[in-house]
Order: structure tokens, then sequence, then C-alpha cells
């Protein structure tokens, strides 16, 4: 009888190793659409901005996370400023045109899928891609830490949130207006 | 009425039992819990920006931390309910009892077979009253022979070296080794290598240095050996017997007159030692604790503070393991599934380190709640030993005289207390 359930045990264990093994795995990041991302001494070479701050993928580009390099004439920061960063970019690195997008290629995530939450002017600057929302309806906490994906301000400001099946459920059977949204984490380091 | 209540719930909130016994186990369970969480929840990384913010909360947490005593509080008070389950007397583990037992009957009848053969090796080797036993004939023998041998030639250097690959001289050397290592040594290889060795003794001249004589020295330290551990094998089957299984074994001296109720297997390892406990008792004094250990818990309370303190530290340690056993089973049984079923960005090193590790702690405090328990039983043994007359005096009973008196008194009490059989006593109260 012992040995039975040890030998059981062992199946079930095994059972078990082998569905996560054969798991479908989540697709690989989009590759970028500006076809690779150059490195710093490249860029250097080429007209540039400084970046103030570490810039994450998929973050959204502020003229206050550019700086004005040391020599040379930087490009038009119209060009970048409101574009999304296809590329990672370390604080202090030129930030080049082959750095941004027009739409970030956001991951997709197993199990989770993209939500869309209406943001404040204030939450629009402060909140980027990488930060931590907690939405509330009232007194009931319906997302404990949303992950912002990426913020989306083409027409208003959204932040697109990753949320699980029963964080998107509750959200959909939420009042819109009566949501309160805190956050956590702006984004980025 | 309530404030009695309030009472006994205070005196168990400042238990070592309920501190030890399920506090630090539930600590323990959602520690690990919270670790194994942790990538796959993210709301609880939310958590500890919010420590800071603790003293805005304080309500909240005082009822949480509320809940957190009331769950121990809960626990401690189910404590009776999983030792029962676990020695089988209720839930899965006693519908599975008849494919359970069978195993546990088979342990017992090789440990009461091996103790049969360690008792008759024993017996050959050390002899009786009446007849002496083969480690005196052989050692007799050996001396007989090395002083035939004195007057005979020494073996050559070269003759000394195929002795030592000869099948004589393995045969010594193997049971050299097996001295060296702790085994037993059967008596039929003794006698063998004995009666090999004498005929080399007389043969040739031993000496007092030199392969023949480090070999007999070798032989008799490893005859001397064989008894001893033979003795000591008698004794450990015994309390291995006694400690572990319910009954006593088919050769005893002594056995009980009649059937005895809890003779019979448990299902459980730790059912059998529950039941080892009973026994005990009831084999030698005729007094079933079912009936009386209540009685003689509060005889030990009165008259002996300091064993009542152990007793109540060695149940502490017996609760603390059979908790943290839950706990484990729970944890590695819901991680398993939850990895599968329900945390799909789990990875197989995780599932795997869970299932291993969480099945080799469960084992463990397994093995540990009944070692503890068995300590349990032996603090138990051992107050009924010491308190029975204490809780005779109590009765107001006068003590008997004798062993087979003591058994009929005992036997008396307990069907006239536990059964409502009528019996009648004459009382000796103390003097006033």
């Amino acid at each position: 009888m012992r040995r039975a359930a040890a030998i059981l045990w062992v199946l079930l264990v095994a059972g078990g190793g082998w569905r996560i093994a054969h798991r479908p795995k989540p697709p690989a990041p989009a590759p970028s659409p500006t076809g690779g991302c150059l490195s710093a001494q490249q860029k250097k070479a080429m007209p540039h901005w400084t970046a103030v701050r570490a810039i994450p993928l998929n973050w959204r580009v502020r003229a206050r996370d550019l700086a004005a390099p040391g020599q040379g004439q930087p490009p038009d920061s119209a060009k970048l400023a409101g574009k999304y960063a296809s590329c990672p970019i370390l604080a202090g690195d030129p930030v080049v045109e082959n750095d941004v997008v027009d739409l970030p290629a956001i991951p997709v995530v197993a199990g989770k899928s993209l939500f869309p939450v209406p943001l404040t002017t204030n939450e629009s600057e402060s909140l980027n891609a990488g930060g931590v929302v907690t939405l509330s309806e009232g007194s009931r906490e319906l997302v404990g830490a949303g992950d912002v994906a990426w913020v989306d301000c083409r027409n208003g400001c959204l932040a697109w949130l990753q949320l699980g099946p029963a964080e998107r459920q509750l959200l959909e059977s939420a009042d819109p207006p009566k949501l309160t949204l805190v956050v956590r984490q702006t984004g980025g380091k | 009425m309530l404030s009695s209540l309030l009472d006994t719930i205070k005196g168990q909130f400042g238990s070592k039992s309920y501190w030890l016994g399920c506090m630090l186990p539930l600590i323990l369970f959602l520690a690990a819990n919270a670790w194994v969480a942790y990538p796959h929840c993210k709301w609880i990384a939310t958590l500890i920006p919010q420590v800071d913010a603790w003293d805005q909360k304080a309500l909240e947490y005082s009822a949480l931390l509320a809940l957190l005593l009331a769950v121990a509080y809960v626990l401690s008070t189910t404590t009776a309910a999983q030792l029962s389950m676990l020695e089988g007397k209720i839930g899965p583990l006693r519908w599975c009892a008849r494919f359970l037992t069978a195993e546990h009957s088979r342990s017992l009848r090789k440990l009461d077979r091996a103790f049969q053969k360690a008792q008759a090796n024993l017996k050959r080797l050390q002899g009786t009253d009446d007849e002496k036993g083969l480690s005196y004939r052989w050692l007799d023998l050996l001396e007989r022979s090395r002083i035939a041998g004195q007057t005979a030639p020494a073996l050559s250097p070269i003759d000394a070296a195929n002795w030592t690959q000869s099948s004589e001289g393995k045969l010594l050397s193997d049971i050299r080794t097996r001295q060296d290592r702790g085994s037993t040594i059967d008596p039929e290889s003794l006698q063998k290598a004995v009666s090999q060795f004498s005929v080399t003794l007389a043969t040739y001249r031993c000496g007092d240095t030199g392969t023949l004589s480090e070999a007999l020295q070798s032989l008799q330290s490893a005859i001397q050996y064989a008894m001893d551990r033979y003795k000591f094998d008698v004794r450990r089957l015994a309390r291995l017997r006694q400690t572990n299984f319910p009954g006593v074994r088919p050769n005893s001296p002594d056995p009980p007159e009649g059937g005895v109720s809890v003779n019979t297997l448990a299902p459980t390892t730790m059912g059998n030692i529950g039941r080892a406990m009973a026994v005990y008792s009831l084999v030698r004094y005729q007094m079933d604790l079912e009936i009386f250990w209540t009685r003689l818990q509060s005889s030990l309370q009165k008259d002996s503070k300091d064993y009542y303190a152990v007793l109540q530290d060695s149940k502490v340690q017996v609760d603390c393991m059979l908790m943290m056993f839950w706990f484990s089973l729970v944890f590695t049984l819901y991680w398993t599934g939850a990895l599968v079923f329900w945390f799909t960005d789990g990875s197989l090193a995780e599932f795997l380190t869970i299932a291993v590790s969480g099945t080799a702690a469960t084992l463990a405090f397994y093995t540990l709640a009944c070692e503890a328990y068995r300590i349990f039983g032996d603090v138990m043994r051992a107050s009924v030993d010491l308190m029975r007359f204490q809780l005779l005096q109590a009765l107001h009973i006068p003590l008997p005289v004798g062993t087979e008196e003591e058994k009929e008194l005992w036997f008396r009490l307990g069907i006239a207390t536990g059964f409502m059989d009528p019996e009648a006593f004459r009382y000796k109260h103390p003097a006033a």
C-alpha cells in the first residue's frame, strides 16, 4: 500500500512536470520595427540627444527625459518626444531617431491581456511603461498591482494594463466613473 | 460562565503548547506560502511598501493579528483529532486500514523472527546453567590447541603470507571486518573458523607475536563480540517491540492471561505507538489507560508537578511535529497542483523543487512526530510506573500487597469505573 502510494505520487509529479515542460511557451517579444538597436558608439556619430535617465523598452519618451549633447546639433526633439522606445537606453547614452517608434510592440504575456484605463493629465505625466497602479471602486480594491504595459496619449491618455482574466472581469463589471487609480510606481528605475 | 471561558482562552494563549504547538508552525506555513507565492502574485509586493503606513491602518492590522491568534487557537483545539487521524482511528487512513495493517503485520512478524533468532543465537553462545555455551567451548578449544602447538615449528614468513591468503585466513579476516563494521557474526561462521584455526594452532607454534598470534586474538575478540552483539540485539529488538507495536512477543515467558483488547495492530506507525502505550499498563498492571489516564494526570499534577511539566513538554513536541506534518502536506499538495493548473508562469525547476522538498519535509515531519510520540510514550509509561499508587491513594483504595493482587485490583476498578459493572471495594480513608 505504501509502495503503491509512493509510485502513484511519483507518477503524479512526473505527469505534472511533463505538463509544465510541454506548456506552450509565451511568444518572444516582437522584434524592433527599426531592425535592431545601434550601439552607443554608433549613435554618438549621429545627431542625437542624451538620455537623462534610463529609458526602458516601450517607454513613452518625454522632453524632460532628454538633454542636449555637449557638442553637435541634436535632431528636432519633436521627432523623439511622445514616441516609444524600441531599444532600452542607459542614462547618459545617446538617443537617436532609430531608438523610437510611433507605437510600441507589446509582448504577449501568457494568461494576461491588455486593458485600457483613462489617465488624468497629472497621471499621464508621471506614469509610464513598467509602472504599477492600484485600481479601486469606492473602498473595494479591484486590482492590487496592475502592470502598465504602455501609456497611450494619441487621443487623451490611457494606461494599458497587463491583467489576468479575474482582474479584467472585475474591471469590466465596475462603474468607470467610480474607479480610483493610485500610482504605486511610476515606471523605470 | 463567560469569565471562566475567557480565563480558559487566556490560559491557552499563555501556554507553551499554544505558541510552540500551533502558532510557530502556522507562522512558518504562512511564510513558506508567501515565499512561493511571491513571484506569481504581485499584490504581495505591494504589501511591503504599505508597511510604512501601518500606523494608519492599526485597526486593520490588529484585526489581522487577532485573526491569526484565533486561527492558531482553533488549530490548537484540533490536535487530538489530528493525532487520531494519523493513528488511523478516524479519516481516510481508517478506511484503508485493511491494506495498511497488513504491512505492519509483516513488519511485526519480521521483528519477532529477528528477536527469536537473536535470542536463540545468544543462548547457543552463552549456554545455560546446565550446559556451557559455544563461546566457552570455542575459547577452550582454541586455548588447548595453542598449548598443543607450543612445541611445533613456527610458520615461516612465506607460509604466513600463504596462510593469510588461504580460505581459513580469509574467513578470519571476514569475521574481523564484520566486527569492525558493527555487524552481527553468526555462530556458524565462528564455528567454521574455530574448527579450521584450532588445527592450524595445534600444527604451528603461535607465539606471542606474529600472524597466528594476531589471528588468535582477533578470533577470541570476535567470539566475545558476537555474544555481546546478540545480547545488545535482544534488548534493542525487545525495546523496539515494546515501543512500536502493541501486544507481547509470541515466545514471551509471561503472556497475559486471556485476550487483551488493544493487542490488535493499527493501520499506521503512529497508531501502533499509541496502542503500545496502552498495552504496557494493561499487560503489566491490568490498568486500562483509556479509563485511568485522566485520573492519573490529576495525581501527577498534584503530587509531581515537575514530572507533569516533563510530560507536558513531550506532548508539546508531539503537537508541534504533528502540525508541521499537516502543514507541509497541505503546502506540498496545494503548490504542486497550483503550479500545474493555476500559475501558468511557474517553471519546471520550481515545480520539482516544491514537489521533492515538500515530500521530503512531509516524510521527515511524520518520522519526527513518530519519534516525539515514542518519547511521549516513554514518559507516559514511566508516569504509570511511578504514580499508579498515588492514584489508588487518591481514590481511597488500599494499596495491594503483591503484583497479582494489583492486577486484580486494577481490573476490578477498571470494569467498575469504565463499564459500570457492580464491584464492591473497601475504602481506606486517610487519617484526619
